[in-house]
């Protein structure tokens, strides 16, 4: 399946130095979000589906390992074992970190 | 290196009654031999929490548990139409070969058009596509020669193609010519003649058309070299035609515009059949295999109508798959006879090799006359539209609209690995094309009591409830319900739907209608219900038909699809077809988000005497603001009430949903939903409406309108007013005193 949808546009305003946003992630990764929080997970998680991070579920819903899509087609995975969680939210944040860090350049839980 | 294990099964039919057969087929990689076990599932695997069941499957002891040497079935996917033609072709003085042409992926190497040629044994005569341009493969016993043209017909435009051919000397005459010259582009018509360039073919016992046929090493024999598109009025003349009659070839209805065809296949014949027609009078008749996609509009189509019952004529046209599947064909590996004793409920064969693990899950039955008053109807037809849910793994925007990151286990990951598993309704073919037809007779990943806790894995929870509460309850399927229609409801007072019921058929819709109708009771415990008209297949089980002809773009059909294929219904929703869920369930599917569940709210008509049973002893205004599935009872799908849609007028909304997350207004289906209201007063439209009413005849409904309400039932030890409420129906559902309708 082609990437027919395009990814959305990270709007104005919203880069590294928006650090409320990470600590509202922190705080909340799940329901409703501010619009600016919700904007940048759109762009986030909008990306293709080459290199996307998923979850390997290696534990019956109580451990989830890092994974990978291959970064062409056709798809494979990788999973990452060093990256292996208890809660789906300790997932949420260590990826949102990842990406935050490639689009802006530094890790936002650096300090907590 | 060793090969990592796999093992992979299915079934034979979802539904069996004590003393009848069920036949598994496996296939496995890796060790020497699998191990199979035949168990009773209570509970599905959802999480350690402490409102989570724990797992429960209780080992069967039956003669077919044991360890089975590992065999490797292979699947091969592609569909064609095969003719039995044991003389082969008649090539003493030449032979032609026509068709109209719609290609769709040219880009997919060899494809085969018509003809008898077979790659395993070099044998027989095949017109195909090499590398996008016209060719003919022509075995002469000990090789195959291919003898290719620079025609190169254009993808997703009708063209008028054919080949005659000489053995001696081996001839080739290709032409082609553009259908579509009502177009602002230019046309292709081409001929082209080549001597001396093949000569000799030899056999060939099979035509095929939109594949060719091939044998494994097994033995089997199956289609190889899938056509990707449309192919329309096949035709084979026992001579050479000159161009001026292959010029006329290409019309489709009416008498044949050349005489004297050895073969002529009208596939406007049969639309809802495997069958195919030769009206040559020759009686080269043929069948379908791999389901290719009947009921589309071809090269004639004009536009008047998306019915082919009403322009059949325009209708001769059968879109072929290299991906498609629908049935894997393989041998059987153990026969399970269901023993007398065992209570009706839901089972499954569980597989292992070595760390893998499948299971392949069914329903058994009651014996006739023994029933209970209750039934849990497992949504089989869902579970089939559903089959090898292929988006949920590939689809870029799956973690978009989840708001969570994709969870995916090594069972879900079996798509990537054996792509020949084929798709589920919600995917596309490898050319674009939407996928219409699933099948539960190949592998599915997605049908199983652990991952992903939703549709049969959710609908344990169901299950799990019933049996902690200590209910008589027996299991029946969807197909039991479309193949018996209401006999199959009759000797139950409640039936108890899954946790989403979206896949409907009529005779479904009819059977769970009347059944309510004549006193019968319906709890609607779900989500999504009611919602996509399907068909089954008229004569094989376990096969579904979804078109989508009023759906967002994502899972269109083109625009010749408005009817299925399989019964002639008009396709789409069930409210496209006039039919709303609303009359009969009061609610009707709204809005869906996946990254949190919400809660109802009770409304002042809870307080209603004719409700006064569903909330005895709950004195809760919020009704699951808890639950195992991303905490509420409220979410996933969710329905609401609409009286002008044809809710029931005396209809009760005892309860609704609020402060669902952002992602429920994403929803293309509910975008006018989500604009402001046009009074400010006005209740959120983004909502989950629980409602009750009473039928005529003393029978009830009662909906939740959530798919995520099953994820509630078993916080706190089942004691919770989720559990309390579908406690207090069922009770009263279960009581034969009849329900009287309020007075206007």
């Amino acid at each position: 399946m082609s990437d027919f949808l395009k990814r959305p546009r990270l709007p104005a305003g919203i880069d590294g130095s928006r650090r409320d946003l990470w600590e509202e992630f922190l705080r909340q990764p799940f329901g409703k979000h501010s619009p600016d929080l919700q904007a940048l997970l759109e762009y986030m998680r909008g990306g293709p589906i080459t290199g996307k991070y998923f979850l390997k579920l290696t534990g019956p819903h109580s451990e989830w390992t890092l994974a990978r899509f291959s970064e062409t087609f056709p798809l494979t995975t990788e999973t990452l074992p060093e990256h292996v969680f208890t809660t789906i939210e300790d997932a949420e944040h260590f990826v949102f970190r990842r990406r935050w860090e490639e689009m802006f350049g530094a890790d936002p839980g650096a300090e907590s | 290196m060793s090969v990592k294990a796999a093992v992979m099964g299915y079934a034979d039919r979802q539904s069996v009654r004590p003393g009848e057969r069920i036949e598994f087929k496996v296939s496995a990689l890796g060790p020497e031999t699998y191990r199979a076990d035949i168990v009773r599932l209570i509970a599905p695997e959802v999480g350690l929490g402490e409102d989570c069941p724990d797992f429960c499957e209780i080992e069967l002891g039956t003669d077919v548990c044991g360890d089975y040497p590992t065999e490797w079935q292979p699947i091969h996917p592609g569909s064609a139409v095969r003719v039995p033609m044991p003389e082969g072709l008649p090539l003493g003085g030449g032979v032609t070969l026509s068709a109209n042409i719609f290609p769709t992926l040219a880009s997919a190497g060899r494809q085969g058009i018509l003809g008898t040629y077979s790659p395993t044994d070099d044998s027989g005569l095949s017109l195909i596509l090499e590398g996008g341009a016209l060719a003919l493969a022509v075995g002469s016993g000990g090789s195959t020669t291919i003898v290719t043209s620079s025609i190169v017909p254009v993808e997703h435009r009708w063209t008028a193609v054919a080949v005659t051919y000489e053995p001696d000397p081996g001839t080739v005459e290709f032409h082609a010519r553009g259908m579509e010259t009502h177009r602002l582009e230019s046309a292709l018509s081409s001929r082209e003649r080549m001597d001396a360039a093949a000569p000799g073919a030899l056999g060939g016992s099979h035509f095929h058309v939109g594949a060719v046929r091939a044998v494994d090493d097994r033995g089997v024999e199956h289609t190889a070299l899938s056509f990707n598109g449309r192919i329309e009025r096949p035709r084979v003349y026992a001579r050479l035609l000159d161009g001026e009659d292959i010029s006329r070839l290409s019309k489709v209805a009416g008498p044949a515009p050349v005489a004297g065809a050895h073969a002529d296949w009208d596939l406007s014949i049969g639309i809802d059949t495997d069958s195919v027609t030769d009206v040559s009078g020759n009686g080269h008749h043929g069948e379908t295999v791999n389901l290719p996609t009947r009921a589309v509009g071809g090269s004639n189509w004009a536009g008047e109508t998306d019915n082919w019952q009403l322009r059949t004529e325009q209708y001769g046209a059968i879109h072929f798959h290299d991906d498609d599947v629908d049935d894997a064909r393989w041998r059987t590996s153990f026969t399970l006879v269901v023993p007398e004793d065992w209570k009706s409920g839901c089972y499954a064969a569980r597989l292992r090799a070595d760390d893998a693990e499948f299971y392949v899950p069914f329903v058994v039955r009651p014996t006739p006359g023994t029933e209970a008053d209750a039934v849990l109807l497992i949504a089989t037809a869902t579970y089939g539209a559903y089959a090898n849910l292929r988006l949920r793994v590939v689809f870029p925007w799956n973690e978009l609209i989840h708001g969570r990151l994709t969870v995916l286990d090594d069972t879900d990951l079996l798509m990537l690995r054996f792509p020949e598993i084929g798709s589920s309704t919600y995917d596309s073919h490898t050319d674009g094309s939407t996928v219409v037809y699933a099948s539960m007779r190949r592998p599915v990943t997605n049908f199983r009591p652990k991952g992903r806790i939703y549709k049969f894995c959710q609908d344990l929870l169901l299950v799990s409830w019933l049996e902690e509460d200590g209910y008589d309850y027996d299991v029946i399927t969807d197909e039991d319900v479309h193949r018996e229609g209401l006999s199959a409801l009759e000797p139950y007072r409640v039936v108890i739907t899954s946790s989403h019921p979206e896949y409907f058929s009529s005779q479904m819709f009819d059977a769970t209608e009347d059944h309510v109708r004549q006193g019968g009771r319906m709890m609607y415990l779900g989500g999504n219900g009611w919602y996509w008209v399907i068909g089954y297949h008229p004569t094989r089980s376990g096969i579904v038909e979804v078109r989508r002809p009023d759906a967002p773009r994502l899972w269109a059909a083109d625009v010749s699809q408005g009817h299925l294929s399989f019964s002639g219904e008009r396709a789409g929703t069930w409210s496209w077809a006039g039919r709303p869920p609303e009359t009969f369930l009061g609610v009707c599917f709204i809005t869906q988000g996946f990254d949190e569940c919400s809660y109802y709210r009770r409304t002042p008509a809870s307080q209603d005497e004719r409700a006064a049973f569903i909330f005895e002893g709950v004195d809760d205004e919020l009704i699951g603001d808890f639950g195992l599935l991303m905490g509420g009872a409220a979410g996933y799908e969710i329905d609401r009430a609409d009286f002008l849609m044809g809710t029931p007028r005396h209809a009760l909304v005892v309860a609704s949903s609020e402060e669902h997350s952002n992602l429920y207004d994403l929803m293309v289906t509910s975008l006018v939903d989500t604009l402001p209201p046009s009074n400010p007063d006005d209740p959120d439209r983004i909502r989950a409406d629980m409602v009750f009413y009473e039928t005529a005849g003393g029978g009830a409904v009662f909906s939740v309108g959530s798919i995520a309400w099953s994820g509630s039932l078993s916080a706190a030890g089942y004691d919770n007013n989720v559990a309390a409420v579908s406690r207090n129906v069922l009770n009263r559902f279960l009581d034969p005193e009849p329900f009287q309708m309020p007075a206007e």
